[in-house]
């Protein structure tokens, strides 16, 4: 009873004033689309009073404005809808009641749509002077990645985006447009609400993005300064602002499946060994061979080669023959669970707004027996108005994982062990105790796969912390004031464990077990201050901020490892012996780097036509040599609407017509020692490292970027760009002469420059009431130089298969060719004596022979009596004419050449990782309340170096060497194999097409409408969907490893971290496909 | 109204906060020169490093397992720090391109070694400046001072027995001028870098005669060992000796080395083996040549070429071959096999009658092992050296011996050879291994003396000569990095074509851009001419070692 006499008085309350006055405005009308049809929850409300109401499911919207703020103003009323273009219209602000109805024109070219990233205030695409890629909700929902970057996968022109690993948990290598640096990272800056990240972007979260602007070159990021080059990458995740004046609305979704590897290897099925009729192996004296290791049927130390005469043998009899076969590749890999649950509530209210998501994500990965990547997060948007000047807003994010990994470096890499496994052996045999053999194939020299993951327990734990707090004060209608202050932090503790006992094949310390702990912590405080200033001076609109911004970023990592234990199990690093039965080292890193920016920008707007931009920030940074502390940056930027001339004469065909042309300067920030003088410390002891460099800069990014948009036919919307950029001052770690004592210095010592064309198309092929068809297509091209080099040319990057010199393409590979033309024949070799073979190498043969008649053949071989014998395997034929033998039949040949100094050189261009062009495909089909979606993604030319294959020549494990089944005068030797592997030595052998042709994402789903739920729930629920969701599901491709893109193979981002560059495969986790279905329920 | 005040104040204050941000940021991590040598003591700690850095420039994975597969002391076919480009037959160049994946094999005691000492020249520098405040911290600047130059000796040293020429550095040279350009610093060749270093190490043995001082075990200098001035001037006098030996490239260099100094060397110097003792599981004190070189199971063998000669067996008594290592040699290169080898040396086989039981310092293995048939079987071989194998086995720990007391007696008896000295005493000299290690017949001094030209033999009535080879080469094997190596470059015995010593790396050629060049293969430093590039045997691979290196 008191309950609701309270409840009375308050809502009594509430009213007088509207009683008092009686001088209150009612606006009310109705929104539609211009087929006439209601749309429901759009926004209507008066800008100036941010008063206003959300439409019900007829489209009608009614507001009260109190009487005090009612005095026959005039103020503008805006409509807006998502999808559709925003209207405004002026009105004025009178006592009684008005009508103001909307019919909302559909932006399906989304010209409308605002950026806000690198531009002075949120700015409309079609009034942009330079390119801002945008992909909204609706672009990442319909199959969503684990991450918001994987989500960008295709979909935008000139945006390479690549998994680091297949590694459950792990991130993505971005490049936008060309490479910016050639032994920095290409890594962009990340901007997620407001919070520029001081650490990587694993921890984000994919389901609650609103929005990803991606602003890719200098000409565009230069409002970020020196950690601009990159591009910039703006994250938006949603808020309350979203849901309808006055609602709350709940979701919940949840996801589903299982992911698996969508391709197989197969080993090599044959061997070269001697065996008797049974198959079973024959050791030097003709016997059964047998020792403590070997197998029943004699596999193991003693076996004999099966030698033809001239010496060589051949991997052509079926292990099969000999036993049980199996494929360590289906024993090592597990399809594994893949799921997430999400809730989140969002309200919306006039002057508060919040949104409040938790999210439980999965991601099992394909190894056998790991959990792979489990994932919590919390997320809180809040806004709210203090006054109608005042607006104050807090975005914090929280999120927490644990990962249970495959590869760790310090660890065995179970995937080499893999790669090294005869067929006849069963990996998964265990003792009589239960336990895996670690030499599970007694001829090999690599621990067992499945042994190394079953025993080694690599953890990682991570915390993350995103915060953004923004006040906003609007002390007249042309003035903004804003202040912000962001905060990341991470904490990162991984743990990789090996308890005592592990065994190994070679005798370790680790056999008494190992423990190591990893802890890093960092810490990036953001604050800024920022005056914005917009006037209208008849029809020049004018825009103008300054800026003050700090950065400060602190980072530590410590590495703890103890080997030597004394309980089992205890992972405690107290449970390590002392010293000679034990020993711990210890090494730790500390970061900090502070930096101020200041800038000033102008943006004008001459009658919607002519577009103006304008920019200059000074950037100060701890990095940055002693002498050279403060840089500066700039831009101008100019478009003209073209179509806004009352002469275009193409109106109704072509409704947008924009040129747009930008220039702009941004840098790369040197690595945090590069400056320093350095003597190195290492276990306690000091020598001198690297000379430091007072007059360091940052690598100075200059593009120009010219751009064309056009919209034709109501349809279609076409960009196309061209950027040119210009990367000066290449922070170079220049070697030094051994006398120094330094090995080297950090110097600006080069300049590579690149361009990209990026085109991108949108249609939206048909639209009615229950059908729409959209599709959109993207395609870029990059080439890259580096065009200056003030160093010693040096090879680099993963294998150090790259070559880094003055008029080299970086992403070009180097290493040895086998001859394979006679044009390539070295000086006095005679062309009759050499045969292209079958795979296309041009070998030494002898006069009269071919590469077929290494069993035919005549070349000179004897039996042990003096017989002249067929056959040339393993025969010394004559290439020079001076009838000596001289090279080994049959066997390839490295092409040799002069270099650019008139030396002889045998290291030559092999390959280019870049790509010829790339392609990005998708198209969303919606019929009533079911959506058809998919995305693939093509890579046309671009090679990869496959070393995984290369390294599994060795002990004869690749596929290309089974000469069982082929015909004798096709088989090759082992020694064949041998010289093509050349001890891991880069060569063209291995060198990989890496064109491919993906479905990226693919969707099908249904959603079942409010109307139609109302007639079993009535308002309860106001929308379900269900869906069949795909990643990767198909790769067609002529690579023969697990996939083309082969991810990272170098630990960190310096020369080699980028994976979207240094493309080489080398024994990584590979990349799996998924296969997901969602339920999504709201409220 | 108040609030908007309040945050616009705020807003001041922060960018007030802002603006006073100081973008001056130390390094924490790693000192600048400044703080590094801003104490006595620093310096002291910089000096104190100075052994460590000549260890990892030698006793590293650069180098030294490289050297001991090219003397064929162990073998390898796998390809890690070039093994395999520099031990498989034919023998080939060294390949010095600044590209060649195996180039940190002369980069590393090229560059390791010049960083060791400028090190040294900052220390000496730093207490010429201001000796009193040294004096002043306690400092001892003689024991300073006397290390410094020991280790500038030993730095110089192993750069003229590995390089063909070099840089002499010391506190005249005035490097800022060198990089400007106003001095020249030329190379020298390397008996005159050789010089220089005895010079060094006689300074050292100056300072250490004229002051006593004490390094202790627990101060690490020289990992784990207490190293007194007097013991100092005995490891000066030692290297001293090994260094007038091994600089000789030729058998006629050799020859011309001053026998009778080496003799006055080796009488001033150690009385017991010189073993560094390493307890960092290999972090800095690390030897990679007993690491690298006592795993039979995946990474070395025992070369036949140092173990076959000892080889007392009939092989195969029909065809009249005289035993199994004979006809190893008589086989083509790519048909030689595995054999057991019998021996009365009970270092090699533990056993008259059964070559299965291990040796003292040698383990039966019996099998191929772990070396792909493909890479030459001639790299097989029945044996591993296991004499550190406890080494490999305590993690990288443990005594590390580097200059054994038998290696300067055998230096002895060879410089008494060469000089017509007794042959008693050469007898008595060998016989010290000889005969309680190897339980061999002791050589006698009535056995002819032979020449240097005499292959390795234990035999009883083989020369002096002869024995004095094996019991070398089986008494010191794995000990030094590229002691095998320079000695058998005296002797003549390494196989055709191997390069007796290395270019400048390329590297350092480019950064001071002078010619590349490089030796063997038939070329300079070899015998043969160069033939057909396609004629050559494969090469490649790559370089840094890692715990975690894998065979490749």
């Amino acid at each position: 009873m008191l309950r609701k006499l309270l409840r009375a008085s308050f809502v009594l309350a509430l009213l007088v004033p509207g009683w008092a006055s009686a001088q209150v405005a009612t606006i009310s009308g109705t929104v539609t689309d211009p087929n006439g049809e209601a749309l429901p929850g759009a926004n209507v409300l008066i800008e100036e009073l941010v008063i206003g109401a959300a439409t019900d499911v007829d489209g009608h919207y009614s507001f009260e404005v109190p009487g005090d703020m009612v005095n026959g103003q005039t103020v503008t009323l805006r409509a807006r809808f998502v999808g559709y273009t925003p209207q405004t219209r002026q009105i004025t602000l009178s006592p009684g009641a008005q009508t103001q109805d909307f019919t909302l024109a559909p932006d399906l070219l989304k010209l409308d749509e605002v950026v806000v990233t690198g531009v002075t205030g949120a700015t409309p695409q079609k009034k942009l002077a330079f390119t801002v890629s945008k992909l909204d909700a609706s672009a990442i929902e319909l199959a969503p990645a684990s991450s918001p970057v994987g989500s960008m996968q295709g979909k935008i022109a000139g945006a390479s985006v690549l998994k680091n690993s297949g590694q459950p948990g792990s991130g993505y290598s971005v490049r936008l447009r060309g490479s910016t640096s050639i032994t920095g990272s290409s890594e962009p800056l990340f901007i997620v609400d407001g919070v520029i990240l001081g650490a990587d972007q694993v921890d984000l979260g994919a389901l609650d993005i609103e929005s990803m602007e991606v602003v890719k070159g200098a000409a565009a990021s230069s409002l970020y300064g020196s950690r601009a080059q990159n591009g910039v990458i703006n994250i938006t995740t949603k808020r309350g602002s979203n849901v309808p004046l006055n609602q709350t609305r709940v979701t919940i979704r949840n996801e589903f499946g299982i992911s698996d590897l969508p391709k197989s290897l197969q080993a090599n099925s044959a061997h070269s060994f001697k065996v008797d009729s049974q198959g079973r192996f024959l050791n030097a004296d003709g016997q059964v061979n047998s020792c403590d290791t070997c197998l029943p049927n004699g596999f193991g130390p003693g076996v004999l080669e099966d030698k033809i005469l001239g010496g060589v043998s051949f991997y052509d009899k079926k292990y099969s023959l000999s036993g049980p076969t199996y494929n360590a590749f289906d024993e090592f890999f597990d399809p594994g669970d893949t799921y997430s649950n999400y809730i989140s509530i969002s309200q919306n209210s006039a002057s508060t707004n919040f949104h409040v998501s938790f999210t439980n994500l999965k991601e099992g990965g394909v190894v056998v027996g790991t959990d792979g990547y489990n994932q919590q997060s919390f997320l809180l948007n809040l806004d709210h108005r203090i006054s109608n000047k005042l607006y104050l807003s807090a975005s914090g994010r929280y999120s927490q994982s644990q990962s249970d990994d495959v590869q760790r470096s310090g660890a065995i890499n179970p995937f080499f062990g893999l790669m090294f496994t005869s067929p006849i052996v069963n990996l998964a045999r265990r003792d009589e105790n239960g336990q895996l053999f670690v030499k599970a194939d007694p001829l090999a020299v690599e621990e067992n796969p499945l042994y190394v993951v079953e025993n080694t327990d690599i953890k990682q734990e991570r915390s993350r912390l995103l915060g953004n707090f923004r006040a906003k004060y609007q002390p007249t209608d042309w003035v903004d004031l804003e202040g912000t202050f962001s905060y990341d932090r991470l904490d990162a503790d991984g743990t990789t464990f090996m308890d005592r006992g592990f065994q190994t094949i070679d005798p370790s310390s680790i056999n008494d077990g190992q423990i190591q702990r990893r802890n890093s912590f960092i810490e990036a405080l953001n604050a800024d201050v920022t005056a914005s200033f917009h006037r209208t001076f008849g029809k020049l609109t004018a825009r103008s901020q300054l800026k003050y911004q700090l950065e400060s970023d602190d980072e530590y990592f410590e590495s703890l490892t103890g080997t030597g234990l004394t309980s089992l199990g205890i992972k405690d690093l107290s449970n390590v012996k002392q010293f000679p039965e034990g020993a711990r080292d210890f090494s730790s890193t500390k970061r900090t780097i502070r930096a101020d920016g200041l800038y000033a920008t102008l943006g004008f707007d001459y009658e919607d036509k002519y577009i103006g931009d304008f920019l200059i920030r000074r950037d100060g940074s701890s990095l940055f040599g002693a002498e050279e502390r403060w840089q500066t940056y700039y831009r101008a930027a100019f478009a003209y609407r073209v179509s806004e001339e009352s002469w275009w004469p193409l109106k109704s065909a072509v409704d947008e017509f924009k040129l747009r042309g930008s220039v702009g300067t941004a840098g790369g920030r040197p690595q945090f020692e590069a400056q320093y003088e350095v003597f190195s410390l290492s276990n306690g002891t000091i020598s001198k490292a690297t000379l430091g460099n007072k007059f360091l800069k940052p690598e100075l990014s200059t593009e120009v970027e010219l751009g064309l948009e056009m919209s034709f036919l109501d349809r279609f919307f076409l960009e196309a760009v061209y950027a040119d950029s210009e990367v000066k001052d290449q922070l170079l770690q220049v070697p030094l002469a051994g006398y120094f004592g330094f090995s080297s210095q950090w110097q600006n010592a080069g300049t590579l420059t690149s361009n990209t064309v990026e085109l991108s198309l949108n249609a939206n092929l048909f639209r009615s009431r229950d059908v729409s068809w959209d599709m959109g297509f993207t395609f870029d091209r990059t080439r890259q130089e580096i065009t200056r080099f003030d160093a010693n040319p040096f090879r680099g990057g993963p294998r150090t298969a790259f070559f880094f010199r003055s008029g080299e393409i970086l992403g070009a590979m180097y290493g040895f060719h086998w001859l394979s033309d006679p044009s390539e024949l070295p000086e006095g070799a005679n062309p009759a004596a050499w045969d292209r073979n079958d795979d296309g190498y041009l070998v030494p043969v002898g006069v009269g022979n071919t590469f077929r008649d290494g069993f035919t053949g005549n070349c000179g071989l004897t039996d042990e009596n003096g017989n002249p014998i067929q056959g040339c395997w393993g025969a010394l034929v004559d290439t020079d004419g001076d009838g000596e033998g001289d090279s080994p039949f049959g066997l390839p040949v490295k092409f040799e050449t002069l270099d650019e100094n008139g030396n002889p050189t045998q290291f030559v261009q092999i390959g280019d990782v870049l790509p010829d062009f790339n392609l990005g495909f998708n198209t969303t089909f919606r019929y009533k309340g079911l959506t058809a979606y998919m995305l693939w993604n093509a890579q046309i030319g671009g090679d990869v170096y496959n070393f995984t294959k290369q390294w599994s020549y060795r002990d004869g494990r690749s596929r290309d060497q089974d000469q069982s089944g082929k015909p004798d005068d096709l088989k090759k030797p082992i020694n064949y194999y041998e010289v093509l592997y050349d001890a891991t030595a880069i060569n063209d052998h291995f060198i990989e097409d890496g064109t491919y042709l993906k479905l990226r994402e693919v969707s099908l789903g249904y959603t079942f409408s409010r109307q139609v739920l109302q007639r079993y729930f009535g308002n309860a629920l106001n929308q379900v969907s269900i869906s069949l969701i795909g990643r990767n599901l198909l790769t067609i491709s002529n690579y023969s490893g697990f996939d083309p893109e082969v991810g990272t193979t170098a630990g960190s981002a310096g020369v080699g971290g980028d994976a979207s560059l240094y493309r080489v495969d080398n024994f990584g986790y590979p990349l799996f496909r998924s296969l997901t279905g969602k339920l999504e329920i709201q409220f | 109204m108040k609030l908007s005040r309040f945050s616009l104040l705020a807003l001041l204050l922060a960018f007030v906060w802002a603006g006073c941000q100081d973008l001056s940021v130390e390094n924490p991590n790693n000192p600048d020169r400044t703080r590094a040598l801003a104490e006595p003591n620093d310096v002291e700690a910089l000096v104190s490093n100075l052994f460590t850095e000549y260890w990892n420039a030698t006793q590293g994975c650069n180098g030294s397992p490289m050297l001991s597969t090219m003397a064929d002391q162990h073998s390898c076919s796998w390809a890690n720090w070039g093994m395999r480009d520099m031990s498989s037959e034919p023998r080939i160049a060294w390949d010095n391109s600044s590209s060649y994946s195996r180039r940190a094999s002369t980069e590393g005691p090229w560059f390791d070694n010049y960083t060791g000492i400028s090190n040294a020249i900052d220390g000496l520098r730093a207490v010429e400046e201001n000796e009193q405040a040294f004096i002043d911290a306690g400092i001892d600047v003689n024991r300073l001072r006397a290390f410094a130059r020991f280790n500038m000796g030993l730095m110089h040293g192993h750069l003229a027995l590995f390089f063909d020429k070099a840089f002499v550095v010391d506190e005249s040279v005035d490097l800022e001028a060198v990089a400007l350009g106003q001095v020249e610093l030329p190379t020298q060749p390397y008996n005159e870098v050789m010089q220089r270093a005895i010079g060094f190490l006689d300074e050292a043995i100056a300072i250490a005669q004229a002051n006593s001082f004490t390094i202790a075990a627990s101060d690490d200098w020289i990992f784990g060992l207490d190293v007194d001035n007097q013991r100092l001037i005995r490891l000066a006098n030692s290297y001293a000796a090994r260094f007038m030996a091994q600089v000789a490239r030729t058998p006629e260099e050799r020859a011309a080395v001053d026998w009778n100094e080496v003799i006055r060397r080796i009488d001033a110097g150690i009385v017991e083996d010189f073993a560094p003792i390493g307890d960092d599981n290999g972090d800095q004190e690390w030897d990679c040549l007993k690491w690298a070189g006592s795993e039979g199971r995946t990474w070395s063998r025992a070369d036949y070429r140092t173990i076959g000669p000892a080889d007392e067996s009939v092989c195969d008594p029909n065809d009249g071959k005289i035993n199994c290592f004979q006809e190893w040699l008589d086989t083509p290169l790519q048909d030689r096999l595995v054999f057991d080898v019998h021996t009365s040396d009970r270092r090699i086989v533990g056993s008259a009658d059964d070559p299965t039981v291990d040796g003292k310092d040698f383990q039966y293995q019996g099998d191929n092992g772990p070396f792909p048939p493909a890479r030459g079987t001639y790299h097989y071989s029945s044996h591993n050296p296991f004499r550190y194998k406890y080494y490999r086995d305590n993690g990288a720990n443990g005594a590390m011996p580097v200059m054994l007391k038998a290696e300067m007696d055998l230096l002895k008896a060879e410089a008494l050879l060469r000089t017509g000295g007794s042959t008693q005493m050469v007898a008595d000299l060998i016989n010290n291994t000889r005969v309680p290690r190897g339980e061999l017949n002791p050589a006698l001094a009535t056995d002819a003396v032979g020449s240097p030209d005499d292959p390795q033999n234990h035999r009883d009535g083989a020369s002096l000569w002869a024995k004095l080879k094996h019991e070398k080469r089986i008494e010191t094997f794995l000990t030094a990095a590229g002691l095998a190596f320079f000695d058998d470059r005296g002797w003549g015995d390494l196989v055709d074509n191997t390069p007796y010593h290395f270019p400048i790396p390329g590297k350092e050629l480019e950064t001071l851009a002078l010619q590349t060049y490089t030796f063997g293969g038939g070329g300079d430093a070899s015998a043969d001419d160069r033939g057909f590039a396609w004629k050559r045997a494969p090469t490649g691979g790559e370089s840094r070692f890692t715990m975690d290196a894998r065979p490749q």
